[in-house]
């Protein structure tokens, strides 16, 4: 048996971190993701697979766009007309009802656990090969409960659990949080995850696999996308994966350290250079670049590497990557006098605090919801503690830097 | 460290230098303005942290190259206790260092500028400038501060470079809040907001388009359903109408059949004798429109034999005629030429051609009387005597000839001839007579006749009466042929009679019309040979005619009818009959087993039309519905396409994705400015609060001294604010907050907080402080006060003190240093 796993297509999704973007190339990606969610079906319907697998998360939000459900029904029927078996469930974006779905039930399509509930259905490969699926869809955006708990055992034939959900690491896991125990205990074939974005496999017995989303949509979603492609010993049980690539744009993390200053024009090899050693065949790379040593740099060269009009210049001495996005890190601040120095190092500890943060941008917070969603998430305000570093470190340079 | 000597190489105004400093901790350098006391106390700055040949905007950083141009510039400082230091730093045209070459020993020893340094805590130039040396510069940028902020400095002294990180502070406070405003509208962060939320509305909206999508999709299977329900209907409706139709068909051969059936009847009719007739009849109508060709236009039947004896008689009288006319004007125009021919041969004969003969015989008398008389020899015998015997001998013979070709002409020869040989004899006896007389008649002669007597009248008798003889014949001929034009006038009065026309007396043009009237007659001879052959031919047609309608007639007779109309109608009457006939035959087959239904229970065809038009306007009604449903179902298709193309839901995401992510952009980029601003802030908070207590501890002191004894102490808060300020106590135990000093005791307070400060970081920072008296600009009570003060603290720290004052130089030391003139060159 021969089957396909994917989940997190996100489709309507909008990509991050490209505002700057000429329009041109902005339509170019605006299809990314239909276009890698098509690569897959051409995969399938090439491969000639029993089954396909979709793990939540088809859409971007519970309202899908007319146009996304047309595209989504009419690469399902692509796969129902070669009589390939597909078996979908929503996640906690699409958390829709069956009823909501253009594609309609049929021998060769089903919507999983519809109003979450579980459901077990048995099928059969055309060849005679038994399996079946258990999952169930998301019918809100959070489902708190361990919903594995109810799943039903281990059926005689080959069994697959189909899931969108989150391991029940952190406090506030809101998306079905399980646990890796009751996998094992449960004991089934094969677990098709969906809702982490990055790829992964948590057990190796029973297999637990996140395939990733299919299309990188940031600068936070890095690396090749696509679909697990996983062959079934009929004789062992034992499934065989593989990692498909269909994006046709990958992000890519580069990072460049600075130890002395850099004449303009070196810096800017030196970037080109870096962005070329992210280039990888038959795909477009967005390159984010994090620079450390930003202290290295004149005040010049800073203004004039975080303007996207330097990273169109960079780009064009590359070939098929792009930058995207420029960050810059402080290595070791200025020399201070050792006394303020101390001082400076303390008050950062203090100031830049989450509790003091809060209460210090507490004007921009109450401002909107937005700026609350924000404030929660650590990833910004270790952005934001990044950059107050910079910062001070640019203004600072004239008071330790200066003199000898 | 105690500075002990200070070596000038060449800087400023000066060249080798050199300062001694007293054993105390006290100094004085005494001088006018421009002496070169800030010279001095730039020497020291620089020679510690570095010359800047560049031209910057501290007074530190003045250019001092030397004003004699000698090189090195530089010095060295000595300092003694803690262990001996000197430091030298030298520039020299062309280095490459414009802070210039530092050498450093220690105990004799030259050693890594490092470890001097590190002696001092590595504090730079400014934190030098800012916290050892009183001097004018400090004034003028106190001055130039509000006494907030001189209040905040005051505050942060406990800082070093504390000036430069408040700028610093309120910078990033400014820019933080141009970036985010609580309230407003204009601020980038805010702006974001606005447009975000704008967006965010939008994007929900669209969000609403599936659910439109749906409805729309309910709506168009519901309209496919309706329309499957309705093709059926329309269908059952079709299949009815159509057997109403065939039954009503059939119903109508029906009545057909009944008509025909009920017309049928037996008709007694020969189809031979009938064509037998009918061919007759073709015959006889062939044979009368043969006859009716031979009926021709009546004719004059009249004899016309009558016409033609008449017309050869005119035309052999006109033949006549004309020859003899012709001959007569022939033979008078040759008389004519005759008489022309005499004339010309005789022209004296034109004067007597016209006389008479009786006078031409008396002029012939009278002219040979005078002729014979005067000639009477000369004279011969008158040819004419000799001549006219023989001339009258040839007429009578040729009057003989001529007689039998033409009698008149013959007879008038013969006449003439005879008269001439009787005439010839008469004149042969008169000659002699006459001539006697001759001479005198010749006058008698002259006067009697125009011509004279010389022409000889003789040689012109035979002219004379050849041409007399000739006019007479003329006159005879013209009588003939006026006698013969006469008739043949009455010719042509006769032809034109005949011929029915105007008469004509040229014989050509009579000859015409009698050619004309021949023409007719035999034209009409013609016209009535034709008008005889018709006449034969009709009247063998008609026979014939009357012979086949005989036979026609008896067959009419044998069928019984009257004539060919009723046998024709008697022919068309068999045929309907035998069609009818084959009509029931044909539809009795058509009817099959419905026949005898019918003929058994009858129909009601009202009742069946009926029924049909109810039919007819049911299916009508279908289609009509159904088109109708047919475009509403299509416009719910396009509506969905227009859902289906429309990518408006994925751009609004996008598009709210890019505002998020300025917002993001945006706000990160205030919070860090506003934290930074903080941290600047908390970082003067601890630098300064880390030394305050003890700091205040000798500001007191220092304050009270400067301000002798007016007060004694200052109250530093947890955390200065407008609320909580901070205060200072006067003599008589009262609280003042800061801001209530008047400026020149805030300014004293300032003092006292520096020096404390200086004096607080003595143990790390051992350098000497430099005061110029620009800056002590005390009255006399004060300058006690400060004097105290500087020998408070010069117990526990040198101070170097540059005055232009005398009496402070003297108060401060013993012997203080006099820059001299030597000195002062330059």
């Amino acid at each position: 048996m021969k089957f396909i796993h994917l989940a997190d297509a996100h489709l309507d999704s909008p990509f991050r971190g490209l505002s700057f973007l000429p329009k041109s190339e902005y339509q170019e990606i605006k299809d990314a993701a239909n276009e890698s969610f098509t690569r897959i079906i051409d995969l399938a319907v090439r491969e000639a697979v029993d089954l396909v697998l979709i793990a939540g998360d088809t859409f971007d939000s519970n309202k899908p766009s007319p146009a996304s459900q047309v595209f989504f029904k009419k690469e399902i029927d692509r796969l129902t007309a070669a009589g390939i078996q597909v078996v979908m469930i929503f996640g906690n974006h699409d958390y829709m009802r069956k009823s909501d779905l253009l594609v309609k039930e049929g021998p060769h399509f089903t919507l999983l656990g519809d109003g979450e509930q579980i459901e077990r259905k048995d099928f059969t490969t055309k060849s005679g090969f038994a399996y079946n699926v258990t999952g169930f869809s998301y019918a809100h955006n959070h489902i708190e409960e361990d919903l594995l708990m109810q799943f039903p055992e281990k059926a005689p034939s080959f069994t697959i659990g189909l899931m969108h959900a989150g391991q029940a690491a952190g406090q506030n896991n809101v998306y079905a949080p399980f646990t890796l125990e009751r996998m094992r205990e449960l004991g089934y074939d094969y677990f098709a995850l969906g809702h982490i974005h990055a790829r992964q496999t948590l057990l190796a017995k029973p297999l637990v696999v996140y395939p990733g989303n299919i299309q990188g949509r940031d600068i936070g979603e890095l690396g090749a996308k696509g679909c697990y492609l996983v062959e079934v010993d009929e004789e062992s049980g034992q499934s065989q994966l593989t990692f498909c690539p269909t994006s046709q744009i990958v992000w890519e993390q580069a990072n460049l350290v600075l130890d002395a200053p850099l004449s303009a024009s070196d810096l800017a090899d030196k970037i080109a250079a870096t962005l070329r050693a992210h280039e990888s065949a038959g795909v477009k790379t967005f390159v984010s670049l994090k620079l450390t040593g930003s202290e290295y740099l004149t005040p010049d060269q800073l203004t004039f590497w975080q303007d996207p009009a330097a990273w169109e210049e960079a780009s064009s001495q590359a070939n098929s990557a792009r930058l995207v996005d420029f960050r810059v890190k402080v290595r070791g601040l200025v020399q201070l006098s050792s006394t303020d120095q101390a001082a400076l190092d303390r008050a950062k500890v203090e100031i830049l605090s989450e509790e003091k943060i809060k209460q210090l941008a507490a004007s921009w917070i109450k401002k909107d919801p937005e700026a609350r969603r924000l404030a929660e998430n650590p990833e910004f305000l270790a952005q934001v503690k990044e950059l107050v570093s910079v910062k001070l470190a640019d203004r600072l340079q004239d008071i330790g830097g200066s003199g000898e | 460290m105690k500075l002990k000597q200070i070596q000038i190489y060449n800087f400023g105004q000066f060249s080798d230098e050199i300062f001694d400093l007293p054993d105390g901790n006290l100094a004085a350098f005494f001088g006018e303005n421009e002496a070169g006391k800030s010279t001095t106390v730039a020497f020291i700055k620089q020679i510690l942290f570095g010359f800047n040949l560049k031209n910057t905007a501290s007074s530190f950083f003045e250019d001092y190259e030397p004003l004699s141009k000698a090189y090195p510039m530089g010095g060295k400082l000595v300092f003694a206790g803690d262990g001996d230091w000197e430091i030298e730093r030298t520039y020299s045209k062309g280095d490459k260092s414009k802070v210039g070459a530092v050498k450093v020993w220690h105990r004799g020893q030259e050693v890594p500028e490092i470890l001097f340094y590190d002696q001092i805590q590595n504090i730079d130039g400014n934190f030098y400038a800012d916290s050892f040396i009183f001097n004018e510069d400090l004034m003028r940028q106190l001055a130039s501060l509000s006494e907030e902020e001189i209040l905040e400095n005051i505050y942060y002294l406990g800082a070093a470079e504390s000036s430069k990180l408040l700028s610093i502070r309120s910078d990033f406070a400014k820019e933080a809040k141009d970036l985010f405003k609580a309230s407003g509208k204009k601020a980038p962060v805010n702006q974001d907001l606005i447009l975000l939320n704008e967006k965010k509305e939008q994007v929900a909206a669209n969000e609403s388009a599936f659910d439109d999508y749906q409805k729309l999709e309910a709506a168009r299977l519901a309209k496919q359903k309706q329309l499957a329900d309705l093709m059926a209907i329309r269908k059952g409706q079709e299949a009815e109408l159509k057997q109403c139709e065939k039954l009503l068909e059939q119903a109508q051969n029906y009545e057909n059949y009944l008509r025909l059936k009920k017309a049928q009847k037996d008709v007694a009719f020969d189809p031979d004798l009938y064509q037998k007739a009918v061919d007759l009849n073709a015959q006889i109508k062939a044979l009368k429109t043969a006859a009716a060709k031979e009926v021709a236009e009546p004719v004059d039947l009249t004899d016309l034999s009558g016409a033609k004896a008449q017309l050869a008689n005119f035309k052999g009288r006109l033949e006549d005629l004309t020859r003899t006319l012709q001959t007569s004007q022939l033979q008078y125009e040759q008389l004519e030429d005759k008489q022309r021919n005499i004339l010309e041969f005789s022209p004296d004969l034109a004067d007597v051609k016209d006389m008479p003969v009786a006078d031409f015989q008396q002029l012939q008398a009278d002219w040979e009387k005078v002729n014979a008389e005067s000639q009477a020899e000369a004279v011969d015998e008158a040819p004419l005597s000799k001549g006219l015997p023989l001339a009258g001998g040839i007429l009578l013979a040729a009057g003989l000839v001529i007689l039998f070709a033409n009698r008149t002409l013959g007879i008038l020869l013969l006449l003439v001839g005879a008269g001439l040989l009787a005439y010839a004899f008469y004149q042969k006896g008169q000659a002699g007579q006459e001539k006697a007389a001759a001479n005198d008649l010749k006058q008698d002669f002259a006067k009697k006749y125009v011509f004279s007597s010389s022409v000889k009248v003789d040689s012109l008798v035979t002219p004379y009466r050849d041409y007399s003889l000739n006019r007479k014949s003329m006159v005879s001929l013209d009588q003939q042929i006026q006698e013969r034009e006469a008739e043949l006038a009455d010719l042509g009065q006769e032809v034109a009679l005949f011929a029915k026309k105007t008469p004509e007396n040229e014989p050509a043009l009579i000859n015409k019309q009698l050619a004309g009237a021949e023409k007719q007659l035999e034209d009409l001879a013609d016209q009535q040979r034709v008008y005889r052959q018709k006449q034969e031919a009709l009247s063998g047609y008609q026979k014939q005619i009357a012979d086949l309608e005989k036979q026609l007639l008896t067959i009419f007779n044998q069928a019984k009818v009257a004539d060919l109309a009723s046998y024709q109608a008697l022919a068309a009457a068999k045929r309907e009959q035998d069609t009818a006939k084959a009509q029931i035959e044909a539809l009795a087959n058509s009817l099959g087993d419905q026949l005898p239904l019918f003929e058994k229970a009858g129909f009601d065809l009202a009742a069946l039309k009926g029924k049909m038009a109810g039919l007819s306007q049911q299916l009508a009604d279908s289609d009509r519905d159904l088109a109708a449903l047919q475009q509403e179902s299509a416009n719910i298709k396009a509506e969905e396409r227009q859902y289906a193309d429309s990518s408006q839901v994925y751009e609004g995401k996008q598009k709210l994705a890019q505002l998020e992510e300025k917002f993001a952009r945006d706000s990160q980029n205030y919070l860090a400015t506003l934290l930074a601003g903080e941290v600047i802030g908390r970082t003067l908070d601890l630098a300064s609060n880390d030394r305050f207590p003890k700091m205040l501890v000798l500001a007191k002191k220092y304050f009270a001294l400067l301000t002798g004894g007016r007060y004694q102490d200052i109250l530093l808060p947890e955390k200065v604010s407008k609320r909580t300020p901070m205060k200072v106590v006067r003599s008589d135990k009262k609280k003042l907050a800061v801001q209530y000093l008047s400026r020149g005791t805030q300014e004293q307070l300032y003092f006292a907080l520096k020096l404390a400060f200086v004096m607080q970081i003595r143990d790390k920072i051992d350098l000497p402080i430099l005061i110029d008296d620009s800056f002590v600009n005390f009255d006399g009570p004060r300058t006690t006060n400060i004097v105290n003060l500087l020998n408070e603290l010069s117990k526990n720290k040198q101070i170097l003190v540059f005055t232009a004052r005398e009496d402070l130089a003297k108060q401060v030391s013993e012997v203080p240093y006099r820059y001299v003139k030597e000195a002062s060159h330059a």
